[in-house]
């Protein structure tokens, strides 16, 4: 009868152990490439601008990044800074296409543009939205490369 | 005696096993539906993204196409021909929304009204809407108020998708 109970309690602390590291590893936030958001960044970054050369003459988001990344202090027609509209319009862009709020799938978004340089990556201009704390969010994410080592990131927390 | 222990002892070893057995398999068919679900969403998804890739609604600029672009002006033209709307795609359901600069109003677009509708419904062949897919996709028309003589405007919009049921 001994035996029996310490046949079971074994294999109880076997099986629990087991549990213990299929929850553990279900509950880790884990990232996967989503074509759904690599489709909205190949789309955004093609969205003609409020800003340009002249009201005529508009950028889209590509050339506006490629500015910014040149010269962090250029202005458009309108005098406004071509990184600030660049980031503004981002937002709205991701704001408009997926809702952020509790009764929502989509909880949260964060955004990068990076320019790797020979030592590290720096940033075109300071990240958009912000990342979650509790970290058991399903990430979905792509990366749209430009010109110069210029990178686009964006992350959707579900 | 003992030989009777022993067998009720093993008895309860396999009851024991099976149970967690069954739990065990239970976990695991439970995942397999969510990823076959998953991989159901994601084919409807994928046919959502293909059509801003077909010729009739791609746009094309000076003979170069953009696969991930719709053409607006092409999309009113489609809009217009009956051939396009019963069986061509086999889809119940095909719609174009813009979504930013998001529009003031929220009507159907036409020929006149481009630069400020919302929808534009290729095809409505059903009334009833579940497990339309929508996918990002960038949009096109031609603004005269750009450029000299006008320019093409991108947009971003998405792209709302229906497979005909069998």
């Amino acid at each position: 009868m001994v035996g029996f109970v310490l046949i079971m309690l074994l294999v109880a602390i076997i099986f629990l152990v087991f549990l213990g590291i299929y929850l553990r590893g279900a509950s880790k936030t884990h990232e996967t490439e989503s074509k759904e958001v690599a489709s909205f960044l190949e789309a955004v970054s093609k969205l003609t601008t409020e800003c340009g050369f002249s009201s005529e003459y508009l950028y889209d988001v590509s050339k506006l990044i490629f500015e910014c990344s040149k010269n962090p202090e250029a202005t458009c027609h309108n005098n406004k800074k071509i990184c600030n509209v660049l980031k503004e319009t981002l937002n709205n862009a991701i704001n408009s296409t997926w809702n952020f709020n509790e009764n929502s799938p989509t909880k949260a978004y964060f955004m990068q543009i990076l320019k790797e340089t020979s030592a590290d990556k720096i940033d075109v201009i300071s990240p958009i939205g912000y990342i979650p704390p509790r970290s058991q969010y399903e990430i979905r994410a792509a990366e749209k490369p430009f010109p110069n080592g210029i990178i686009m990131k964006l992350e959707i927390y579900y | 005696m003992k030989i009777q222990q022993m067998a009720f002892m093993l008895v309860a070893v396999m009851i024991f096993f099976s149970m967690v057995a069954i739990v065990y398999f239970m976990i695991v068919s439970s995942k397999i539906s969510d990823t076959a679900e998953d991989l159901r969403q994601e084919e409807a998804k994928e046919l959502a993204r293909q059509m801003a890739g077909t010729p009739e609604l791609m746009f094309s600029k000076r003979s170069s196409p953009e696969s991930s672009v719709v053409d607006l002006n092409k999309a009113i033209y489609l809009k217009q021909h009956r051939a396009y709307q019963k069986g061509f795609w086999n889809l119940d359901y095909l719609a174009i929304e813009r979504v930013y600069p998001r529009p003031s109003r929220q009507n159907e677009c036409d020929a006149e009204n481009l630069g400020t509708c919302r929808f534009l419904t290729i095809i409505n062949n059903t009334q009833d809407l579940v497990g339309t897919q929508t996918a990002p996709v960038a949009i096109v028309w031609w603004d005269s108020t750009l450029g000299p003589g006008g320019d093409y405007r991108f947009e971003l919009g998405r792209i709302h998708a229906l497979a005909s049921r069998p």
